[in-house]
């Protein structure tokens, strides 16, 4: 590489060591400490205890949320992020790429505008009654149902676009030498379709799988706070400014994302499904 | 032999965008021939083929196999199996998986049938038949071993396990073809599966393929837009322009008797010149009068198109030659010489084994029975 354009990313990397890995550190490294209400570094000293806090019930019931939801989040986000992507896919439409920038649209606007929206809609007298006089999901706020509703309505788009990248890479001539071979359309499906989108399904789960697990958002607006998320216990853990308690959960999630990260690499080498 | 017709093509039409790609072509190739269809890109050979193979519908017309019309049929239910122009092999799929394909995810019964013979070999009494799961063991060893068989067929054994972006061009037209054949079809449609080879390659498989269709008594239906190729590997070659046929005939009777200035081109470098019959048996081109054998059907004063091939030009010495030129140009192809000899205001080709300096005068001659002649009207 040439010294001098190698030279442009240095911005980038000023940025990078300053505002990522830096606090990266410093938050890893917060979780090792025993300072909780201040920081300072006279009173600092190294500790494991924090990890006593694995053992508490509550924060167990945080983790078991988070990957309960999450789970049922991205299983759900694949059956229609799926059928999606294959209806587009299998259409005629001219501007596939246009359907696509639909997708996306929603993201356009604030997080949190449309999961209050989302929650005005679910709970009683909102717009909807006083529109058209009655509204179908009136009473589901605060129940695991809106939760649900809510993280797939957000995250659904990232399962979508990449499994469409996926199949829109498959050669035709593909699904014609399958159907040559004696296959009928939903064998061809079956064992040459699907097993060539796969890479698209992994991206796309592990794209909604890790917001919804460490989210806290959507939970805390749409279960009116009953629901407790892995997420929304750190959010507290710093708002009380339990600092080393805080750092090292989201250590542990930062950890879950490295690993999925791996995972990732291993089903899709070139990066191609990740937009 | 009476030979027996296997598909019959009546009247086939394909339009795209108000424009008939196909035009109403009519074929019939018998069982065991290796049939090419010729022609430059945009002729409609392609096309044709996706028809036979049951991925472009036909407007209209009839694709008879043995005699049952299959227009409607979808690909999957064909006994036909292609060997695509770039292979289209599975790249999730390995070597092996990728030849055994056509046979894997089959129903039961397709599969006793399909082994109904090895499978009575086996178990001459039947009682294999009764066990549904012993059955299903031995059929998919059957299968893991005609897989394996058709490796060897072409020459890929051991390579059972390989990944297919592991291989090169040349070992994945194999793959292809293996693919095609364990499934073992009547006919075989290959789209200029050699396209992508290098010289050497093609001309190995060229030789392969006809061997493989001689030895399996499969119907190969071959397109191509390269005339050595056809000529190599044929049996009966097809021309085609715009959708239509525009010849059909051996190797031979198309290379040395086309009917038109058309085909004539297309099947090789030639001479073309106007010519007139002036006389029973004579025709009158290049200002000279030339004796010729059959063509009792053209009068004497009909126009035509003669057609002479460059190497069935002799050179001889002035006293004996028909016509004499200078040599405006000669190049040593290594077997012969191509010459360009300028004679009463034309190009002539020539090609012979003697070599002969730009500037010097030959004599030209050619014998009455390499002349040959086409009808004007044929274009």
């Amino acid at each position: 590489m040439n010294s001098t354009y190698a030279k442009l990313a240095n911005p980038y990397r000023i940025w990078l060591y300053v505002l990522v890995f830096i606090p990266m550190i410093a938050l890893v490294a917060l979780g090792f400490t025993n300072l909780t209400s201040s920081i300072s570094f006279n009173s600092l000293s190294f500790t494991l205890e924090n990890f006593d806090m694995f053992g508490e019930k509550s924060i167990l019931v945080g983790f078991r949320n988070s990957f309960t939801f999450a789970s049922i989040t991205t299983l759900v986000a694949f059956v229609i992020g799926y059928l999606t992507a294959y209806l587009v896919y299998r259409s005629n439409f001219n501007n596939k790429f246009g359907i696509m920038t639909l997708v996306i649209l929603p993201m356009w606007s604030n997080l949190i505008l449309r999961i209050d929206a989302l929650a005005n809609i679910m709970s009683e007298n909102n717009i909807l009654t006083s529109l058209i006089g009655f509204s179908p999901f009136s009473n589901i706020n605060g129940t695991p149902l809106a939760v649900i509703i809510g993280m797939v309505f957000t995250y659904v788009p990232f399962m979508i676009l990449p499994i469409y990248t996926a199949l829109e890479k498959i050669d035709n001539s593909l699904i014609e030498a399958s159907a040559d071979l004696g296959k009928t359309p939903f064998q061809t499906f079956l064992h040459v379709v699907f097993p060539l989108s796969l890479k698209g399904v992994v991206t796309g789960s592990i794209m909604v799988f890790l917001p919804t697990f460490s989210g806290f958002a959507i939970p805390k607006i749409l279960s009116k706070g009953r629901i407790v998320f892995i997420g929304n216990i750190i959010e507290t853990k710093f708002n009380y400014t339990i600092f080393n308690d805080g750092a090292l959960l989201a250590s542990t999630i930062l950890f879950l994302i490295f690993g999925a990260i791996v995972l990732l690499r291993r089903f899709d080498k070139e990066g191609e499904t990740l937009l | 032999m009476e030979k027996k017709p296997l598909i019959q093509l009546v009247n086939l039409v394909k339009t795209y965008d108000n424009e008939n790609v196909v035009n109403g072509i009519n074929l019939t190739i018998y069982e065991n021939e290796f049939v090419t269809l010729l022609g430059p890109s945009g002729c409609g050979k392609t096309t044709t083929l996706r028809m036979l193979g049951g991925f472009v519908t036909p407007d209209s017309g009839v694709i008879a196999i043995e005699g049952k019309d299959f227009s409607e049929i979808p690909a999957f239910a064909r006994p036909i199996n292609t060997v695509f122009q770039r292979y289209a092999l599975f790249p999730h799929l390995n070597v092996i998986n990728n030849v055994a394909f056509g046979l894997h995810h089959r129903p039961l019964s397709f599969l006793t049938e399909f082994y109904k013979r090895r499978i009575e070999k086996v178990s001459p009494d039947g009682s294999l038949l009764q066990n549904k799961r012993l059955l299903k063991k031995t059929i998919d060893d059957f299968i893991l071993k005609d897989a394996k068989e058709m490796l060897a067929l072409v020459k890929l054994s051991g390579y059972d396990t390989r990944k297919i972006d592991q291989l090169s061009g040349g070992q994945q037209q194999r793959v292809a073809l293996a693919r095609a054949l364990i499934n073992r079809p009547k006919i075989l449609l290959l789209d200029e599966p050699l396209a992508a080879l290098d010289l050497k390659l093609r001309q190995n498989m060229q030789y392969e393929l006809k061997e493989m269709q001689r030895n399996l008594g499969i119907t190969f239906i071959f397109v191509t837009h390269d005339q050595e190729e056809a000529m190599t590997m044929s049996d009966r070659i097809v021309v085609m322009r715009n959708g239509n046929i525009e010849q059909l005939g051996t190797p031979k009777s198309i290379y040395n008797e086309p009917v038109n200035q058309y085909v004539a081109h297309f099947i090789g470098e030639t001479n073309i010149f106007d010519g007139e019959i002036t006389a029973k048996q004579e025709v009158t081109f290049l200002n000279t009068k030339f004796k010729f054998i059959g063509y009792e059907g053209f009068k004497v004063g009909t126009k035509v198109d003669v057609v002479i091939r460059p190497e069935d030009w002799d050179v001889v010495p002035a006293e004996k030659a028909s016509i004499e030129g200078q040599v405006t140009f000669s190049l040593f192809k290594g077997v012969h010489n191509e010459l360009v000899v300028r004679a009463e205001d034309h190009d002539i080709l020539v090609n012979d084994y003697e070599y002969f300096e730009v500037g010097s005068k030959i004599g030209l001659k050619v014998d009455p029975y390499e002349i040959h002649l086409m009808g004007k009207e044929n274009e």
